[in-house]
């Protein structure tokens, strides 16, 4: 009803410039906050976060009227969502085909229940009456990030936080998760319409078996002005591929405990590659090493020359070290002085920051004895 | 801390560090029940296919009966790609080795590499370096 | 100049002397000058100050650390006991001195990590007969109002200060108008107290004794404040 009239308004106005886009999204806004209002469900502003893997744990505001609580607040285990009543029984979930491949492939337990996989291949939709992996999502994202932060804190303890936080996301953010899920585990998204699925006699169970959710789109297609609403459940695509994987984890918890969760996110999470020392981006080297040597009460750094070639020529090489008193901390190489004196900088900044220690355990391992905790870097 | 940004980055896959999944996803054989094409392939499909699929529980089969057509492996990838052999008059040990090539593949597209090592590591040894010797043992013009 | 110098400087270093005998003869030498009371722009505030939070004078001395540790002493028979280092890293927020002491900024990180996932953690093990539970795993209560409030910043922040871990933390609070006031407590930074106590005994027990430390003793409190909290928020929504 209303969206009828921002269409049309959306015709006239989208021409115009960006302000009037702005416009045109305000509206919409306005008008699903209108029609939340009348069905008595309240809409809070949520703080979003630099990092969607904080995103992701962010609490849900939507479910206070879908949520049913106890007499007593902490009885955690009574709460009942009150829209999702139905399930798919594990027999079911059995036969169907790519649930079946989905659990061989990661090779889960025999206690896994196939109905867990397909609770977390469901995003919460409109109009769903089925069981949804939104909360599951929310208890794998608090695992993912503390056994990733645990791992990164204690293989490299001199991370500065934001690096350190740049890091995790690179490991378990959204698009990070969104290539664990589609190009690793295999997970296809349901995209067919329902004419589609009535000719093709695909069986009814089989769109369990896909990743389900509302898609979040916005774009605007050549010649055809189209504006979605967003709906409250609509989800981008990456962050619904990366919430199945964080249910799969949390199912993994559930059905196997602790220790197997842990060696799953080991072994399909934290064996992917990421570059730590790709991702620093130093504005002043120089300052930022001389500092941080005087807060380590070592002396400050000069920068010698240790070899050079070609001095006059068009292509001269230049090798210089960064000393602090008799101990050289790097060296860096340059086709100018100034470059070679930054690069040696920047290597004795990483040299210091990327310290890894030798075979660190993590605090959840057996026989766990002890974390080099790191002072924090002092700033100006 | 200031003066140090950070550069944001996405993790990248290594299949087989950790764990290992199987790149093909899904296999459909296509048959004709009365083609002479389709011999080699009936025969697989009603004394070999069902041992085979259970060693590959990770995999999907798919069997479909397309009258009038020769008969076609299809493997679809977790890439999104996807490879098609066509097993017209092969006999059924040709089918299975097709089946199982397909299975093994990576399904990247074939391509001819161009250095001998393909790795997302640097090198552990390092790039020798002329500077780092003698003055009086370097090569001189 | 001169005037500015006997009020409000304190020239250290061996030129003060010269200053003051002869003010005529001052030579081109460079002296440091720490500014005490207000700030100057361009002068350097005395290392005594900036060390000093609260009238506590910053150090590793059994006197500051003696809040925290004789918590930790009263519980489980001591099995948490920190390092006394780490103790007074635990107390020093990252506001303190410039940062230039050991501060507890990750430790915080990782307690914090922990003390979210306990808290999923407990909410899922409850006892349940909910019919969406998985493996009598009831998920329904994460991200509810009650399950979140359990790791605010606000009931850390009681935690630390009902516990008195705050009597003595190292932090420079500096309210918008510039002044400094010993009863304001900023939640933000007070919560580190308590999220880098659970991080520092991970650090040094392992995640096992940082959670039995979380649910014996944390939560107790925490979970108390939960439901008196919850019951208030009700009261006030069934007023509108």
């Amino acid at each position: 009803m209303s969206s009828a009239i921002v269409r049309l308004a959306g015709k006239k106005l989208v021409r115009n410039s960006l302000q009037s886009r702005n416009l045109i999204r305000n509206i919409t806004s306005s008008a699903v906050t209108r029609s939340n209002n009348d069905s008595t469900s309240t809409t809070t502003t949520q703080k979003t976060h630099k990092f969607s893997y904080e995103n992701a744990k962010k609490p849900i505001s939507s479910t206070s009227s879908d949520l049913f609580t106890p007499e007593n607040k902490l009885e955690f285990g009574s709460y009942q969502r009150k829209s999702t009543t139905l399930k798919v029984p594990d027999s079911e979930a059995k036969l169907i085909p790519s649930i079946i491949t989905l659990h061989a492939r990661l090779n889960l337990s025999s206690n896994y229940e196939h109905a867990t996989l397909v609770r977390a291949l469901t995003c919460p939709m409109e109009d769903n009456t089925y069981v949804d992996n939104q909360q599951m999502s929310l208890f794998g994202s608090s695992l993912l990030s503390f056994h990733v932060t645990e791992y990164l804190l204690s293989n490299y303890p001199r991370l500065p936080i934001s690096i350190l936080k740049n890091a995790t996301e690179a490991l378990i953010g959204d698009y990070s998760l969104y290539d664990v899920a589609k190009n690793s585990f295999g997970i296809e998204e349901d995209k067919t319409t329902n004419l589609e699925k009535f000719l093709s006699k695909e069986p009814r169970m089989f769109k369990f078996g896909k990743l389900r959710y509302d898609n979040f789109t916005n774009e605007v297609e050549s010649g055809i002005t189209k504006y979605n609403i967003d709906k409250p459940t609509s989800l981008k695509t990456a962050t619904a591929y990366a919430n199945s994987v964080r249910a799969i984890i949390a199912g993994i918890y559930a059905h196997d405990g602790a220790e197997a969760s842990k060696q799953f996110i080991k072994d399909h999470i934290l064996s992917r590659k990421i570059d730590i020392s790709t991702m620093f981006q130093f504005n002043e080297p120089g300052k930022l090493l001389s500092r941080l040597l005087k807060t380590k009460k070592m002396e400050s750094p000069v920068i010698r020359l240790i070899s050079e070639t070609g001095r006059n020529s068009n292509s001269p090489v230049f090798i210089v070290g960064c000393f602090s008193g008799d101990q050289m901390l790097s060296e860096g190489q340059g086709s100018s002085l100034k470059e070679a004196r930054v690069r040696c900088s920047v290597n004795a900044l990483k040299a210091y920051y990327l310290y890894s220690p030798l075979d660190a355990k993590l605090p959840s391992d057996e026989g766990f004895n002890g974390l080099f905790v790191d002072e924090g870097e002092s700033f100006y | 801390m200031a003066g140090i940004n950070f550069i944001p980055q996405v993790s990248r896959a290594r299949n087989g560090i950790g764990a290992f999944i199987t790149p093909c996803k899904k296999i459909t054989l296509t048959y004709c029940n009365f083609g002479g094409s389709s011999k080699g392939m009936r025969e697989f499909l009603s004394t070999r296919l069902k041992k085979i699929s259970s060693n590959y529980p990770s995999i999907y089969f798919q069997v479909l009966l397309k009258p009038g057509f020769h008969p076609v492996l299809k493997a679809e990838y977790n890439n999104d790609l996807t490879k098609q052999i066509c097993v017209r008059k092969w006999n059924v040990d040709v089918v299975e080795n097709k089946l199982k090539l397909l299975i093994n593949s990576s399904g990247k597209n074939l391509s001819k590499p161009k250095s001998l090592v393909k790795s997302m590591n640097s090198s552990v040894r390092g790039i020798w370096s002329p500077f780092h010797i003698d003055p009086n043992h370097r090569y001189k013009i | 100049m001169q005037a500015l110098f006997r009020s409000s400087l304190r020239v250290s270093s061996n030129q003060a002397s010269k200053y003051f005998s002869n003010s005529l003869s001052i030579t081109s030498t460079r002296s440091v000058v720490f500014a005490r009371n207000e700030r100057i722009k361009g002068a350097i505030r005395d290392p005594e100050v900036i060390l000093t939070s609260n009238g506590v004078r910053y150090g590793l001395n059994e006197e500051n650390i003696k809040f925290v540790k004789s918590f930790l002493q009263s519980k489980s028979n001591g099995k948490y006991q920190l390092q006394d280092s780490l103790l007074l890293q635990v107390i020093t927020h990252k506001s303190f001195a410039h940062g230039t002491q050991p501060y507890n900024e990750k430790l915080a990180y990782l307690g914090r990590e922990i003390l979210e996932l306990i808290a999923s953690k407990h909410a899922i093990s409850q006892e349940t007969s909910s019919a969406a539970a998985i493996n009598n795993k009831n998920f329904d209560s994460l991200g509810s109002y009650c399950h979140r409030m359990i790791t605010t910043d606000r009931l850390l922040t009681d935690f630390a200060i009902s516990k008195g871990l705050s009597n003595i933390f190292f932090c420079r609070v500096a309210l918008p108008n510039g002044k400094e006031s010993p009863s304001y407590k900023p939640k933000g930074i007070f919560s580190t107290i308590t999220s880098s106590l659970v991080g520092a005994i991970a650090a040094q027990h392992g995640m096992a004794a940082a959670e039995e430390f979380v649910e014996t003793v944390v939560f107790e409190k925490v979970l108390k404040s939960v439901l008196k909290k919850a019951v208030n928020v009700e009261e006030v929504g069934s007023h509108k």
